[in-house]
C-alpha cells in the first residue's frame, strides 16, 4: 500500500516537472525565434511564461519533498526532464535536431549528474537550512 | 565569454528563487509561488540578453549545454561552501565530465 502511494506520488512529480520544463524552455528560448522583438518585450514575455512555469515547479518540489524525494533527487529528476523537454521542443520550436557532438555533451552533463548523485542522493537542503 | 559571465549571474538568482522558499515552510504556496517568480524576474534580464548575445556565435543546444554546465558547478560550489570539505572522488569523475560536456559542446 504504501510502496504504491510512493510510486504515485513520483509519477505526479515527474508529470508535474515535465510540464514546467516546457514553460521554463519556452520562456528561455522561444524568445530567439521572434529576433524583432524590443529586448524589453522579450524579457517581460519570457517572465510571463515563466509565471506559469512556477506553479508547477514549487508544487512539484513541495509534493516531492513530502514524498520519497531528498532536494539532491528532485534537482537531478529536474536536471534530466530539462534536458529530455529541451531536445523535443528544439525540434519542434526551431526544427533542428541535436548534433552528434551535442548529443555527446549531453551524455556527459548526464554521467556528471549521475556520479554526484552517489555522493549527494540523502543531501536535504532544507534540513541544511534549518541547521543553519 | 559574456554569455557565460551573464549565464552565471542568472543561475544564481535562478537557484535563489527556486530554493529560498524552502526555508520559509509555513508560506502559503501562492506566496511561495509569486515569490519566486518575483525573484525570476532578475534571472529573466540577464538570461534574455546573454541568450541573444550568445545565439550569433552559439546554436541553441549549445547555449543549452554551457547553461547546465554552469549551473552544476554553481550548484557544486554552493555544496562546497556548505560542507567546505574537498572535493570527493565521485565529484572529481563528474568534474570530467562537465569538462568534457563543455568540450564537445565546443565542437558543436
Amino acid at each position: 500500500m504504501e510502496k504504491d502511494s510512493s510510486l504515485r506520488t513520483i509519477l505526479y512529480v515527474f508529470l508535474l516537472l515535465i510540464v514546467s520544463n516546457v514553460f521554463v524552455i519556452s520562456a528561455w528560448y522561444l524568445n530567439l525565434k521572434f529576433d524583432q522583438l524590443g529586448i524589453v518585450s522579450a524579457i517581460l514575455m519570457s517572465w510571463g511564461i515563466a509565471f506559469c512555469e512556477y506553479w508547477f515547479h514549487i508544487p512539484a518540489n513541495r509534493l516531492g519533498h513530502k514524498g520519497p524525494f531528498t532536494t539532491a533527487k528532485l534537482e537531478i529528476a529536474h536536471l534530466i526532464v530539462n534536458m529530455s523537454v529541451f531536445v523535443v521542443l528544439l525540434k519542434v520550436y526551431f526544427n533542428k535536431v541535436v548534433s552528434f557532438n551535442e548529443a555527446l555533451a549531453f551524455l556527459c552533463i548526464l554521467g556528471a549528474i549521475v556520479s554526484i548523485s552517489f555522493d549527494y542522493k540523502d543531501l536535504d537542503l532544507e534540513q541544511l537550512i534549518d541547521n543553519q | 565569454m559574456t554569455t557565460i559571465l551573464l549565464f552565471v549571474c542568472a543561475t544564481t538568482f535562478m537557484n535563489i528563487a527556486w530554493y529560498a522558499h524552502l526555508k520559509f515552510k509555513g508560506l502559503w504556496m501562492p506566496w511561495a509561488v509569486l515569490g519566486s517568480w518575483g525573484i525570476a524576474f532578475f534571472e529573466y534580464c540577464i538570461r534574455i540578453p546573454a541568450n541573444r548575445i550568445g545565439h550569433g556565435q552559439f546554436t541553441i543546444a549549445q547555449l543549452q549545454i554551457a547553461y547546465l554546465v554552469v549551473n552544476l558547478f554553481v550548484f557544486l560550489i554552493f555544496l562546497k561552501l556548505y560542507f567546505g570539505e574537498t572535493p570527493s572522488k565521485n565529484e572529481w569523475i563528474s568534474f570530467l565530465f562537465l569538462i568534457g560536456a563543455g568540450y564537445f559542446g565546443y565542437l558543436g
